[in-house]
């Protein structure tokens, strides 16, 4: 082998280290992976299914008081509560001396009728449970105050809100 | 024979260079991107990337040449799919802490994302959701 060869030689193993040498250069990576988890329920929902009707009366009748029961019937209020299965939520029900049913302006006392003690099954409160099919009917009862003698005839009505929430 | 030498400083050069290789970067897994519990028709959920590991952020714990700078590859977008429907989330705008980092004197650097989850349409199937991400670092 000459000494021309010997070089040529060389430099082209030299050229092919310098670029095993670059490529080891450009570039180290690495992956690896995670979940992104997200757990939807259903939204709780309420509707209104009837409402709390305390009938008829007669100036001077005493106070009224309509429980909640056990099912819907004519006299107490009703919702259908919905949402997600098993899920347990609260209920939130009126204050006292917040609903005054009404009739004609409602200005004077005598157009005027308390309802106060609201009373719910299940009762207000970390209580309500929705069943394997998220439902759960929910009662509401409270009481009429007595009617004053001189009670204008009419009819009376007021809205009274009922809150639920997980 | 002054050719010859030059070669040869060369390839001892390169020789030589060999010697003080990169050590590979790595990437491992440390914890989910976990958007918890929502409810049918939440809006939009963020998650930061934050300034360390909690139970919403995603982590990864990167490895390599301590002082090494790295760049992060994340992805656009991806769906969590509920685990026996078709029903999907879409999740984007991924971010990291830090965006582009480098490797601490300890050959190591912790690796926080966060991402934006889509609003919880009323038409979504109630469940679980999961989605797979990738995360690319390379120096």
């Amino acid at each position: 082998m000459t000494v021309k060869n010997l070089v040529k030689g060389t430099a082209v193993i030299a050229m092919i280290a310098t670029i095993s040498h670059f490529k080891s250069e450009i570039a180290h990576a690495a992956s690896d992976t995670a979940q992104a988890l997200q757990i939807v329920q259903a939204a709780i929902g309420i509707t209104q299914v009837s409402d709390l009707d305390f009938g008829t009366a007669v100036q001077g009748d005493a106070a009224k008081t309509v429980a909640p029961g056990a099912a819907d019937n004519a006299e107490n209020a009703s919702f259908d509560v919905t949402g997600e299965p098993g899920l347990a939520y609260t209920i939130t029900l009126p204050s006292n001396g917040t609903i005054v049913m009404t009739t004609g302006t409602g200005a004077s006392a005598n157009e005027q009728i308390a309802v106060d003690s609201f009373v719910s099954s299940p009762a207000a409160g970390a209580n309500g449970l929705l069943d394997g099919t998220g439902n759960q009917l929910l009662l509401v009862g409270a009481t009429r105050a007595a009617l004053l003698a001189t009670q204008v005839p009419g009819s009376y009505s007021d809205t009274f809100t009922v809150d639920v929430v997980y | 024979m002054k050719l010859l030498k030059f070669f040869l400083i060369i390839l001892s050069i390169s020789l030589a260079s060999e010697k003080i290789m990169a050590a590979p970067i790595s990437i491992t897994q440390i914890s989910n991107l976990d958007f918890g519990t929502g409810l049918l028709g939440d809006p939009q959920k963020r998650i930061q990337p934050g300034n360390s590991d909690n139970f919403e952020n995603a982590s990864f714990l990167i490895t390599g040449d301590p002082g090494r700078t790295f760049s992060i590859t994340l992805p656009n977008n991806i769906q969590m799919r509920h685990l026996s429907t078709t029903s999907r989330i879409r999740v984007n705008r991924f971010r990291s802490r830090p965006r582009n980092g480098r490797i601490r004197n300890n050959g190591e650097r912790l690796l926080l994302i966060g991402a934006t989850r889509a609003t919880l349409a009323n038409s979504l199937t109630p469940g679980k959701y999961a989605g797979t991400f990738t995360v690319t670092v390379i120096y």
